[in-house]
């Protein structure tokens, strides 16, 4: 089917997106499928004013905003998430070579350290932060997907930073 | 400074190779005689070497395939829905993808329709006794069992005719008390853990503080309010509940980290308030100076300027008022 060949071309994308937006790998893949559905039922609305790709990326940027406010309301005891290491359909990739148990600890440590910081932004802070650090899209990019100017974007970016940079003193000894 | 805080900003996007030429010569020139930048932009770059060890899982090509599959029969679904989705089905969809004004002018049209329909269905007479009737039915049904909210189970024995129903209720319950009452208290934690309206969770931390209490689960809920709600409001309310409490390790940590990460200057104040009238000084000595150099809020800064001064100096009280 077209739109399934469509779709091949970025559903990778959608599901790392989800994952990075939510940090949990059962819940990326419910995104996931939600997220193509929603695309496919409304794809007659789609009016080719920008790349499908920004349009695809909107919905699942919004989709996941709003799926972490009603997480953040229905899991109000669990402030943190656990960072899913067993998962052996997701393959963990980390820059250093094979690491000894101390510093797969101090990884972990440190992965959940990032993810805390990341989760003191505000949701447009955290996915401009994202979007740019974590997959690579342009400025110009993230506005368009978040329909606001380039200067928000910068905004956004800046105040992402410089939080990020607060909450990881400690760790940022590198 | 002004200039100065244009080209902070400028950091970032330096870094993520975002500027243009003549912008990056502008502040790779800028860079040249200015030491702030150049420290904002080694942390920064450090802040990226950070993130750059932070262990990150991709989807494995067996897992790609399995959603793919899986996204396959959920359009297969849809599609057959598509084809038996019946003409009202069709005709609402078509409606709700047209302008606001066709849309009410549509809703309008069923208005007047039905209650045309309805004058011309009622019957004038005996009408009220029925409707009568049956209301006071429903109700005398009211009053017997609360609402019901699902059916989970039925089970019916043709032998003997007996049927179990087992069945989730709601049921409105109101309770008076004070912050004294344990109930009460449980309800306030519920409230301002989970209450979505945020009006309700900021009632909740108000009347948390309408009298002294001691109760870790009310107090671990209003620390968690002060680090975790998303309006400002009640977070600051929270803060200023933890303030009348006997500190405590957990409340001093808390402080520390609403004075280290709140957005909200405000609560940073409430916090660096409350941590400035403890009297182990050596947990909040370090924060203070970090708060004084480095809070993006000025009167933050002063604030704790002056604190870390009352610390070195104790001769100097804190005049202020709270």
């Amino acid at each position: 089917m077209a739109f399934e060949s469509l779709v091949k071309n970025y559903d990778r994308q959608v599901l790392q997106l989800a994952y990075n937006m939510v940090n949990n790998t059962q819940d990326a893949e419910d995104i996931y499928q939600e997220v193509l559905v929603r695309v496919y039922k409304n794809l007659h609305r789609f009016k080719f004013k920008s790349e499908f790709s920004t349009w695809l990326y909107r919905v699942v940027v919004n989709y996941c905003i709003n799926f972490n406010k009603k997480r953040r309301r229905l899991k109000a005891y669990s402030i943190d998430r656990e960072f899913q290491n067993g998962d052996e359909n997701w393959k963990k990739s980390v820059k250093s070579e094979e690491q000894n148990p101390e510093e797969s600890f101090l990884n972990l440590e440190l992965s959940r350290e990032i993810e805390a910081a990341l989760q003191q932004l505000s949701p447009k802070q955290k996915t401009v932060f994202i979007l740019r650090h974590y997959h690579g899209h342009k400025l110009k990019e993230i506005a368009e997907i978040l329909k606001c100017s380039e200067g928000t974007v910068k905004n956004y970016l800046f105040r992402a930073t410089q939080k990020m940079q607060r909450q990881l003193k400690e760790y940022s000894k590198i | 400074m002004k200039q100065n805080n244009h080209l902070e900003k400028q950091i970032p996007l330096y870094l993520y190779s975002e500027l243009g030429k003549a912008e990056k010569e502008e502040f790779e020139a800028h860079l040249d005689h200015c030491g702030r930048c150049r420290e904002q932009l080694e942390a920064t770059r450090t802040l990226h070497n950070t993130l750059g060890e932070k262990a990150s899982l991709e989807p494995s090509k067996s897992l790609m395939s399995k959603l793919r599959s899986g996204l396959r029969e959920r359009l297969r679904d849809e599609r057959k829905a598509e084809f038996n989705e019946s003409w009202w089905d069709r005709f609402i969809e078509k409606i709700s993808e047209r302008g606001a004004g066709i849309q009410l002018a549509g809703a309008l049209a069923f208005l007047i329709v039905g209650i045309l329909i309805g004058r011309a269905a009622f019957l004038p007479a005996n009408t009220e006794t029925q409707f009568k009737g049956e209301f006071a039915a429903g109700l005398q049904e009211e009053n017997s069992l609360p609402f019901m909210a699902s059916v989970d189970l039925i089970q019916y024995d043709p032998k003997s005719g007996n049927i179990t129903v087992q069945y989730k209720s709601i049921k409105d319950v109101s309770l008076h008390g004070n912050v004294g009452d344990p109930a009460i208290r449980k309800l306030l934690v519920h409230a301002i853990r989970t209450e979505e309206h945020p009006g309700r969770r900021l009632t909740a931390v108000r009347a948390s503080g309408a009298k002294s209490f001691s109760d870790e689960e009310l107090e671990d809920a209003l620390i968690y309010a002060m680090q975790n709600d998303e309006i400002d409001g009640v977070r600051l309310k929270a803060a200023n509940v933890l303030t009348n409490l006997p500190m405590n390790e957990k409340i001093k940590r808390a402080f520390i980290r609403a004075l280290l990460k709140d957005t909200n200057s405000a609560i940073r104040i409430e916090a660096l308030n409350a941590l400035s009238g403890i009297e182990d000084e050596a947990d909040v000595r370090p924060i203070f100076r970090g708060a004084s150099q480095d809070d993006d809020n000025e009167f933050v800064r002063l604030q704790a300027s002056k604190a870390l001064e009352r610390l070195q100096n104790p001769n100097i009280k804190n005049t202020e008022n709270r």
